[in-house]
């Protein structure tokens, strides 16, 4: 892609930020609502603009730079790759959804302002080319939440059980941070131009006995941030008690993989490798854990966060082992995960809107006052979990072939995962929408109103995508080619001088 | 390859297809729009249907007359990574002929039957929507030229069962009656999973004839170690066992009678039921290679049918007392194929497919049946078939009738050794999460929430079901 006339990018960085000032000078909630959905919109036409534009390939495009930071050497220069053209889609999309098909009630002015921001920093985080930045935008990430929990927490003491998300997410933010400076202190004490620049790093390397401790921390902040366990727990309460969608955004904009799979293994080839049959464990492990609590739970939205803990393994799982097939499958996976899960829990909003509660026991046989309502969630359910000509049934058969091929006894966990996950998945459906009403709630059920059109569009759009993404995955999966073809291990022997020269992150001038 | 075997291939490739339009456009429009009229919905589904006849007959007629075996048709691939490719490919042979034709004829009977049966009933589009979703997952069940694209259909059939069994939503007992077999399906595909790694592992390719031979069937044995092929058999065995009922999962099917009996007639009369004999019959060079393979399969086919036998004779219904007869047959069958005798379990299946879904079908008017045989007879009682009654002795003879009643208790087996442990230990852990949310952030719920919270975690952990008799 040659330079656009436009500084797409950075437009893209700065539009939802102003949408969310704008907010602020809002009062009729009718109006910010209409505001928020503009802007979210915006964002996504310039991101299917950003798309028309690319060209499959290694380096960095649509490149703008805007100088330095001085004192740190920070680079502000934003650039798209494939993964994060993905990424950025994804980030557009979901917003778009959970704004413009959100219960009204839940969508208070604070709510989408901190909806607004937190897109704002995810594609800060998947455009910069520096580290620091990249640092800089993963905090960012946190920050909106963080202030609308904490000032939730005040009036509402349920909401205290939000503080495990300050102490999850701030402090694993800390070795992140640490990686940071241990990356770029060479750089510093060098004097070197761009410190931190990703492809200054990748072309300077980092010796083999540094990248451990690197990568330990690396993991660390991942983990916490994929929700990988056992650093999972504040995803299921944000999910089931925090403000909507903000939560749903950060774990769906996929940050961690895009760390892992842009800085952390092309930067630390050897200790990834070293480290990958222990990933790889975690990673199968806390699918499994995922899975059995998914099953275990009674609160449906508590159960899609389980869920999404389950799905975060599978791709840590994915990635660890390396190979053409697990990391397409991986990546993909991603995807295929994301949009139905998120169009999942629009629906399980909406149900806890109109009946008071998302809690199965108390519900049942909704689909006699809501037949749409049952058919989209049963769509966006199977679409989620592996379904035959569906994007994720794409996803989990390479991750299966990948993980499979190379030790079968291993994926017995995954295995088991995906079973579980279906059954958990129908029996969610059935307690919820079939049999009869719970005892003593029949007359709440009784008036219950079916999805509201825009519910049913945002609904609809999330199975079309994962159902046509599943026909048709090449092209997704053609944006990340360059990806996976330089991280895999068959290709790193041959292609790891071309790798090193110019790996997946550095700017085609 | 000559013209006319594209034009025969093209023509195969379109039998999965109709069905698949029909649901696809009828699901949009009753999705975005509304239901569309019975007149409509019936009319597209059987158009589709009959398509599919005329497709899979005019495939088998070009086979008989060019006396061909075997027609391999390749669409494309899917997709594909690195060295993997998911090719979409299609394998026309003897078997899977003859079951093209036996699936698209006997899905079309019933699509026909339905139409009134299901008359004015409220899920009249919903039936017929599964019934056509059914059919494509059937038809690429058999007709699937890799083991890949088989999965694909067996999980359509598997979620249509489901759906199908739990069509009267409005009760609880059918609802619960498709989980649980949506349940056993699930757990056992994992064999079906393991089995398509392992075959592109071992074999190096999921096209039925690279990895088994391009051989009219049933073919020899396949060229593989007898360690891998005894691991694949296995794997393909779990999956059938679990699609065909067998001991020890066969508590499924008596359930599954809570669906409406047209779907019944289809699905555990006719189709679904034998879907994993005839993943077995295609998988049938590998189990030659795999003699302790067959032996189970010998060993669990007699066991069922003992057990099916058994438990026949004590239902009170008719529909389970049908179930019980098809799994008697099917049991009979796997033994023939563990046994080897390939032939004579397909003719077998085909012969018991067009029976049972006949007696399903003619299910709900039995009763008035045998009354008007009584009549006919004018009291005169049949001569009893019953001899191994007599033989028993009468310790044994109650012993069994006990368990008969009890169908084995198979139900309560399940319950207390897959599913309480695993939802009890979800519930366990999911506890010792809350206490550590609460420990974390300083909140503990107050009195009334932990009252709640028990609550739902002895609804969590109740059995679903724990009774182990009575109809079903």
């Amino acid at each position: 892609m040659r330079a656009s006339v436009l500084p797409l990018l950075s437009m893209m960085v700065v539009l939802p930020a102003l949408g969310a000032a704008v907010l602020g000078r809002v009062v009729s909630p009718e109006r910010a609502r209409r505001v928020a959905v503009t802007v979210a919109s915006l964002a996504l036409v310039l991101a299917v603009g950003v798309l028309a534009l690319f060209q499959a390939g290694a380096g960095a495009q649509a490149t703008a730079s805007w100088g330095q930071v001085p004192g740190l050497g920070l680079s502000l220069r934003l650039g798209v790759n494939g993964m994060s053209v993905v990424a950025m889609l994804l980030t557009a999309l979901l917003t778009l959804g959970l704004v413009a098909a959100g219960p009204r009630q839940m969508l208070d002015l604070a709510t989408l302002r901190a909806l607004l921001l937190t897109e704002s920093a995810a594609l800060g985080f998947f455009f910069v080319q520096d580290l620091g930045l990249m640092l800089v935008f993963w905090v960012a990430m946190l920050l909106p939440a963080e202030v609308l929990i904490s000032r939730r927490a005040r009036a509402w003491p349920e909401a205290r059980a939000l503080r495990t998300f300050r102490i999850y997410l701030l402090a694993g933010s800390l070795p992140l941070l640490a990686a940071v400076v241990l990356l770029g202190l060479p750089g510093w004490r060098s004097g070197a131009e761009a410190p931190l620049g990703l492809s200054e790093l990748l072309a300077r390397g980092i010796p083999a006995p540094r990248q451990t401790a690197i990568l330990a921390l690396m993991m660390l902040a991942v983990a916490f941030r994929m929700a990988v366990v056992p650093f999972h727990s504040w995803l299921p309460v944000l999910l089931a008690r925090g403000p909507f969608g903000v939560g749903l955004l950060m774990v769906n904009a996929h940050t961690g993989l895009y760390l892992l799979v842009r800085v952390a293994m092309p930067l630390l080839p050897e200790a990834w490798t070293a480290f990958s049959p222990l990933i790889e464990g975690v990673g199968l492990f806390c699918a499994f854990y995922g899975a059995v609590l998914a099953l275990a739970q009674v609160d449906l939205r508590r159960t899609v966060g389980f869920l999404l803990v389950s799905q975060s393994g599978l791709m840590l799982a994915g990635l660890a082992e390396r190979n053409p097939e697990s990391l397409a499958g991986a990546l993909l996976q991603s995807v295929a995960a994301a949009v139905p899960l998120t169009g999942l829990m629009l629906v399980v909003r909406a149900i806890e809107v109109r009946t008071g509660t998302a809690d199965m026991t108390r519900l049942g046989g909704l689909v006699r006052r809501g037949p749409r309502m049952a058919a989209l969630f049963f769509l966006l359910g199977i679409a989620s979990l592996g379904f035959p000509g569906t994007l994720s049934f794409v996803g989990e058969d390479l991750l299966l072939h990948g993980i499979l091929g190379t030790h079968p006894l291993v994926a017995l966990p995954l295995l088991l995962t995906t079973a579980i996950n279906g059954i958990t998945f129908l029996r969610a459906f059935q307690r919820t929408f079939l049999g009869v009403p719970a005892h003593g709630h029949a007359s709440v059920l009784a008036t219950v109103e079916d999805l509201l059109p825009r519910e049913r569009l945002a609904a609809l759009a999330c199975c079309v995508l994962a159902f046509l993404g599943g026909l048709f995955p090449g092209p997704l999966m053609r944006l990340r080619e360059h990806e996976v073809s330089s991280l895999s291990v068959p290709a790193a022997g041959a292609a790891h001088a071309d790798a090193g020269a110019h790996g997946p992150a550095i700017a085609a001038h | 390859m000559q013209l006319s075997d594209v034009v025969v291939g093209g023509i195969a490739t379109t039998v999965p297809f109709w069905p698949l339009l029909a649901f696809v456009g009828l699901g949009l429009v009753t999705l975005a729009h509304r239901a569309p009229s019975e007149r409509t919905v019936a009319g597209c589904v059987l158009w589709s249907l009959s398509l599919s006849l005329i497709g899979s007959l005019a495939t088998a007629a070009f086979m008989l007359s060019h006396h061909q075996d075997v027609l391999m048709v390749d669409v494309g691939p899917w997709f594909s990574t690195g060295t993997y490719t998911f090719e979409i490919s299609f394998l026309v042979d003897r078997l899977s002929v003859t079951m093209m034709v036996l699936s698209s004829a006997i899905s079309l009977l019933i699509g026909r039957f339905s139409v009134n049966y299901l008359h004015r009933e409220p899920g009249f589009t919903r039936f017929f929507l599964l019934l056509a979703l059914f059919a494509t997952g059937m038809m690429l069940l058999v007709e699937a030229g890799s083991i890949d694209l088989l999965f694909v259909g067996w999980e359509l059939v598997g979620l249509t069962s489901a759906l199908l069994i739990g069509f009267f939503h409005e009760r609880t007992t059918p609802v619960r009656a498709g989980l649980k077999a949506f349940t056993i399906y699930r757990l056992c595909d994992i064999g079906l999973l393991l089995a398509v790694v392992l075959l592109h592992h071992y074999a190096g390719s999921a096209e039925w004839v690279e990895a088994l031979g391009e051989w009219a069937w049933p073919g020899p044995a396949v060229v593989m170690g007898v360690g891998p092929a005894t691991v694949l058999g296995l794997c393909l065995v779990l999956a059938a066992m679990g699609k065909s009922a067998q001991l020890p999962f066969s508590s499924w099917l008596p359930r599954a009678m809570e669906g409406p009996t047209p779907s019944s007639a289809l699905f555990y009369g006719a189709l679904s039921v034998h879907a994993g004999l005839y993943l077995l019959l295609r998988a049938e060079p590998l189990l030659q290679r795999a003699p302790l393979a067959s032996a189970v399969l010998v060993g669990v086919g007699l066991l069922t049918a003992l057990h099916a036998t058994l438990v026949w004779r004590v239902q009170t219904d008719v529909k389970s007392a049908l179930a019980y007869a098809v799994l008697t047959q099917v049991g009979l069958m796997f033994a023939e194929v563990g046994m080897g005798w390939y032939r004579l379990a397909l003719v077998h299946l085909v012969a018991h497919a067009c029976l049972r879904c006949l007696q399903l079908l003619r299910a709900p008017s039995a009763l008035r049946e045998v009354q008007m045989r009584h009549a006919a007879t004018q009291g005169v009682k049949p001569p009893s078939v019953a001899v191994a009654h007599h033989v028993m002795p009468e310790g044994l003879r109650r012993r069994f009738y006990r368990l008969a009643l009890e169908r084995f208790a198979l139900d309560v087996l399940h319950e207390q050794w897959a599913l309480r442990p695993l939802l009890r230990l979800g519930a366990w852990v999911d506890k010792a999460e809350r206490v550590w949310v609460g420990v974390v952030s300083g909140w503990i719920p107050r009195a009334a929430e932990t009252r709640r919270l028990e609550s739902e975690h002895r609804a969590a952990t109740e059995p679903s079901d724990g009774k182990s008799t009575g109809a079903v």
